[in-house]
């Protein structure tokens, strides 16, 4: 039992994170219809960021995030520029150009930073909290705690701001919201750095619990990403649920299947889709037939 | 034939190479040749057949790992190993399609990059696999008594299995397969209202993605003798998807010059590969951004910028041929018969306990206001969807819940109310699909029998100049749809309709978006379709047409029938006038109805 | 006074004309019909206005303001309203989120809401509805609602009667007269010439992305000749 529930608070952890990962996939899918494959590193990025600066002048680990986010927020405009011709044009070409954009970070992480990766201290330095005998450790509260308000913050800015109900106006037709008077680009740019700072605040909140490498971003970006489409894709309700269940199911298969849980993971992960392909909350998006 | 014969000195060139290189360069060409095998599997699964497979190193990676572990754990000789490593690399290609079969793009993408990953956290850690260190002592394959323990030697099995391969790729992506897979890219529900069967064909182009990634792996081994699970990982697949995507996804010979070119960069920068992987992603962007076709596209586009301004000799729409007239069998039975139709989407009931017979050699017109549900009639006969209530009968036969391929090859043709034209494939491509009535799985003649796949394809072409002559299309036939005026488009649909020699046809809504002097066309050319033999169900607004055009009207309203019978009884059917026409509208007259439908 | 003048209009889509020197004007509470067969170039004549299609001209102008130079996003600020051809509403909305996004670039607390849903009443019953599950006539209202949010000087219209039953394309019609009657100029651009004629005072006809007559709507209604060549009918 202990074992469970010790499993749980590090799963939900995790899946708290992917939850963030996939929030910024879906924010980015929901308003261009872009699939970003880039956003893996992105976070990557952002837990390089947030790590390097928090280590390098010992500031309070928030403002190391907020540096963090806005690198990446950067980043996110960047890559939303150069792939802008191709918008509402060729789907899977912008995939493949997300997957380019992916890779450039990456070799720019190991030129910047090396090929092997450092570790990064924990922010919060108290004891684990002890409930019955489960150890929860303190900083995985914070995590959980942060990305609940960035979550929240996010749905209200969608539902009751009169960007967010524009951002989500041009996701679903960009002529019309033209033609209302919205700045379609702006507005895509603006999703998308939402998007990358989301992707950067989870790649610095993980980045404690993990060793910070070039190549952490493939395999955080595939989970979130997996989180994503296992909730419904682009829906943010869906990110969050599937997210958490995404964080579970690795916990899980990290405990009963050691060094296949990888293998574990996926093999479950393909079975569930083919059951469920629009996910939990089912794709919430427009019909691109 | 003859745009390839540039490839007989390409071919010379490569079987003189051994004797200008040296042993290392040697080995990086026979990689590069590993790497353009790879690529065209790639480029058929992706580029032509548009599934997104990002698990194609792992299929490499079964071949190789195949090889090695019947090699060194099961005392299996290289080439009989081969044999089985290609069948094992197949059916680990037909696992990962399975799920193509539910879902497509970009979902597509993450789980097939998910079971590459699982893949590659099985060979890192199981024993039998050699764990992280990989396998090294595979044994020098022999081959008519020849050790091919030197690349020099080992380059001509590759160049021979490499011709053979690219061969197979470029035969089967300009034949009636090929058309199948590019018309399945670019709209599968249209394909498959054409007849074509998209859970095979998904499963095809997996299949030959096994192929070609279990043939390279079994070639990788045979020339480097060791696998270990980093050859393997996701840092290839994206060097992979880049020689496609900067060669030219959709051109087999593109993925080959992107594939050599890539594996040349790649090795002169190989002390430098951060910088090389900065490198090839930057040009993957430019490419995707600048030049979307890649370099095989490249020759194309400026010849289109070239000839901007100069545009060609006007073209004309011919008049239509009409068909010969045919007696109608008379057997009569019913063509179509809708009984009790009921279909629910959540909630919304958009048919309600519906019923229509349709006798052969009817043209039967399906009216009503708007959302009365009579696009969901025509789905569910073409079998898109499966009624929630009710049976469908082709010919007295129960077809309910058919799929659109099956009832497509039974004689349904059907036209879409906003066109379906497979926009990347020209006008002749357009009705070859049509005119195309094999079974998918007719496709083992492409391994088998190639020369009859020819002999097909030329009595298909023949064929289609008939229906575009028919049509008055031929000045449009290298045209893609894209390119060409809305009433021609919809001709064109017409046309490729009319290719599948259909028994049933069905027009939704043909008039919408033409002028007078096209509906007057249009009612010539579905006269003469009737006359030639099939029946029609038309879904159409204009009234004038339908008045004029239909033996019989069946009226929809809200889900329901709410009348049946001429134009003359409907038009003056007090439920029609008031659902159709609105409360305010008198009823029209004997007189004007009479005019109407003279 | 804001009169909309297009002079020597041409739409190019790649190599292929769609409209070929085009010019008229909407004088202020006026209301000019474009008829014409499908592909004749209405609909991109239009869209060029609007700056959603690729265009050459001499002039587009509102009042003192320079349209051809205008980005696309910024003509709703100077009270042209669009109604895009097939609706385009935003289909993952509410009713109530499409209008309001209708006054995108004016403050949310002061909007026209409510005479929005006073000329259809559906739209106010409806309100928390999301505006992919309406009927396609309830959608068209809906598109000329979200255009009359900006509180526009001239309503520019393609195809409203697209797909819609003759009892709504009457019904949309009599919404148009109103308006027009209550000032607001409209540039309506239709293959129905029974609703065009219906609502417009001045029409002209296009063919081939030329303009190919001109005339009262009165006058085009009896020519036989227009109605034989052009409009089929």
């Amino acid at each position: 039992m202990q074992v469970f529930l010790q499993t749980l608070i590090g799963g939900v952890t995790f899946g708290a994170v992917y939850a963030l990962v996939a929030m910024g996939f879906s924010i980015v899918y929901r308003t261009m219809g872009l699939v970003n494959f880039a956003h893996g590193s992105v976070v990557m990025i952002g837990a390089y960021a947030a790590s390097t600066f928090y280590m390098a002048t010992h500031v309070p680990f928030a403002i190391a995030i907020v540096v963090a986010i806005a690198v990446t927020g950067l980043i996110g405009l960047v890559i939303e520029r150069f792939l802008r011709p191709l918008e509402n044009k060729d789907f899977t070409l912008m995939l493949i150009g997300t997957i380019g954009f992916g890779a450039v970070l990456e070799a720019g992480a190991v030129l910047v930073w090396g090929a092997t990766g450092h570790a990064v201290p924990s922010p919060v330095a108290t004891e684990p909290l002890d409930l019955a005998g489960v150890r929860i450790p303190t900083y995985n509260l914070v995590v959980i705690s942060v990305a609940a308000l960035a979550t929240g913050l996010l749905a209200l800015f969608l539902q009751r701001t009169k960007r967010g109900a524009a951002m989500q106006a041009v996701a679903m037709d960009h002529q019309a919201a033209t033609a209302v008077g919205i700045h379609v680009g702006r507005s895509n740019a603006m999703a998308f750095a939402i998007g990358a700072g989301l992707a950067a605040l989870a790649g610095s909140l993980i980045g404690p619990m993990l060793y910070v490498n070039p190549t952490m971003g493939g395999t955080l970006g595939i989970k979130g990403f997996a989180a994503a489409m296992l909730g419904g894709f682009g829906s943010m309700p869906g990110a969050i649920v599937g997210g958490v269940a995404f964080g579970l199911l690795d916990a899980f298969a990290a405990g009963n299947f050691q060094e296949y849980s990888e293998l574990v993971t996926f093999l479950v992960f393909a079975v569930v889709v083919m059951i469920r392909p629009t996910g939990i909350f089912g794709e919430a998006t427009v019909n691109r037939a | 034939m003859k745009r390839l014969a540039f490839l007989v000195p390409v071919g010379v060139a490569a079987w003189l190479l051994p004797y200008g290189l040296g042993g290392y360069s040697m080995h990086v060409v026979a990689v590069a040749i590993i790497f353009a095998i790879l690529a065209v599997g790639l480029g058929l699964t992706m580029g032509v057949a548009g599934q997104i497979n990002l698990a194609q190193v792992a299929f490499f990676g079964v071949g190789a790992y195949t090889v090695a572990i019947l090699c060194t754990r099961a005392g299996f000789g290289f080439w009989s190993a081969a044999v089985l490593a290609l069948l094992v690399s197949v059916v680990f290609g037909v696992l990962v399609g399975i799920p193509a079969l539910r879902m497509q793009s970009h979902y597509l993408g993450i789980v097939t990059l998910g079971l590459a990953l699982a893949f590659t956290n099985w060979v890192t850690n199981a024993t039998v696999a050699g764990r992280a260190e990989g396998i090294s002592d595979i044994p020098v394959p022999v081959l008519f008594g020849l050790e091919l323990s030197s690349a020099y030697l080992f380059y001509y099995v590759e160049l021979v299995v490499f011709a053979l391969a690219l061969a197979f790729a470029l035969f089967v992506t300009h034949s009636p397969l090929g058309r199948r897979l590019r018309a399945m890219r670019d709209d599968d529900l249209a394909a498959g209202a054409l007849g074509a069967e998209i859970p095979l064909l998904r499963m095809t182009a997996f299949v030959l993605s096994g192929v070609y990634g279990g043939l390279a792996g079994v070639l990788y081994a045979g020339l480097i003798r060791f696998v270990a699970p980093e050859s393997f990982n996701i840092a290839n697949m994206f060097l992979l998807l880049a020689m496609v995507i900067i060669g030219g996804r959709a051109s087999i010979l593109g993925c080959v010059v992107g594939a050599l070119a890539l594996a040349a960069v790649r090795e002169a920068l190989l002390d430098v590969s951060a910088y090389a992987q900065l490198g090839y992603g930057i040009v993957v962007v430019l490419v995707v951004v600048f030049a979307p076709t890649g370099l095989a596209g490249l020759p194309h586009q400026f010849r289109r910028l070239l000839r901007r301004h100069g545009s060609g000799a006007r073209l004309r729409l011919g008049p239509f041929q009409p068909y010969e007239q045919v007696a109608h069998a008379g057997d009569g039975e019913n063509v179509l018969e809708v009984q009790g139709v009921t279909m629910r989407f959540k909630g919304l009931v958009a048919l309600d306990d519906v019923s229509l017979t349709v006798p052969p050699g009817q043209i039967r017109g399906v009216v009503g206001p708007n959302g009365s549900g009579k696009t969901t009639l025509f789905n569910i006969v073409s079998g898109f969807y499966t009624p929630s209530a009710g049976k469908v009968r082709l010919r007295g036969l129960d077809v309910t819940g058919a799929r659109p391929y099956r009832l497509s090859l039974r004689g349904v043709a059907r036209t879409f109310q906003n066109l379906r034209l497979f926009e990347d494939l020209n006008v002749r491509e357009n009705i070859l699909l049509g005119l195309d009535r094999t079974r998918t799985s007719w496709i083992w003649r492409y391994a088998g029998l190639p020369w009859k796949v020819f002999g097909y394809q030329r009595a298909l072409d023949a064929r289609a100049d008939e229906i575009i002559a028919r049509f008055g299309l031929a000045d449009f036939a290298d045209a893609v749809p894209r390119a060409l005026p809305y009433g021609i488009q919809r001709r064109v649909e017409t046309a490729r309709a009319m290719a599948m020699s259909p028994s049933l046809l069905l027009l939704d809504e043909p008039a919408a978006g033409l002028n007078g002097e096209e509906v007057r066309q249009l009612a010539e050319i579905v006269r003469s379709i009737r006359d030639s033999g099939a029946t029609v169900v038309v879904i159409e607004h204009n009234m004038g047409l339908v008045m004029s055009l239909c033996d019989r009207i069946t009226v929809l309203a809200s889900g329901k029938v709410i009348a049946e019978g001429t134009p003359a009884e409907v038009a003056i059917a007090p439920a029609v006038v008031q659902a159709y026409l609105g409360d305010s509208m008198a009823a029209p007259t004997e007189t004007a109805v009479e005019e109407a439908t003279r | 006074m804001t009169t909309l003048t297009v002079e020597g209009l041409s739409v190019h889509y790649g190599g292929v004309r769609a409209a070929h020197d085009v010019s008229f004007t909407v004088e202020p509470g006026q209301s000019l019909g474009i008829i014409g067969a499908n592909g004749a170039g209405k609909s991109s004549t239009l869209k060029a206005v609007m700056g959603l299609a690729p265009r050459q001209g001499r002039t587009i102008r509102f009042g003192d303001h320079d349209l051809l130079r205008a980005p696309a996003h910024t003509l709703v600020r100077h009270g042209i309203g669009y109604v895009p051809e097939g609706r385009h509403v935003f289909p993952g909305l509410t009713v109530e989120k499409n209008l309001l996004l209708g006054a995108y670039t004016t403050s949310w607390k002061r909007t026209p809401i409510d005479e929005v849903y006073e000329l259809f009443p559906v739209l106010g019953e409806m309100r928390h509805r999301l505006a992919g599950a309406l009927s396609g006539g309830q959608q068209q209202m809906l598109a000329v609602g979200r255009a009359l949010m900006c509180r526009p000087k001239v309503m520019l219209l393609d195809e409203p009667s697209m797909g819609l039953s003759p009892i709504l394309v009457a019904e949309i019609a009599g919404v148009l007269k109103r308006l027009n009657t209550d000032g607001l100029s409209i540039l309506l651009v239709e293959q129905n010439a029974k609703l065009t004629f219906d609502v417009t005072t001045t029409c002209l006809v296009m063919e081939n992305g030329e303009i190919a007559a001109t005339g009262t709507s009165a006058e085009l209604r009896d020519d036989p000749e227009v109605r034989r060549i052009y409009l089929g009918l």
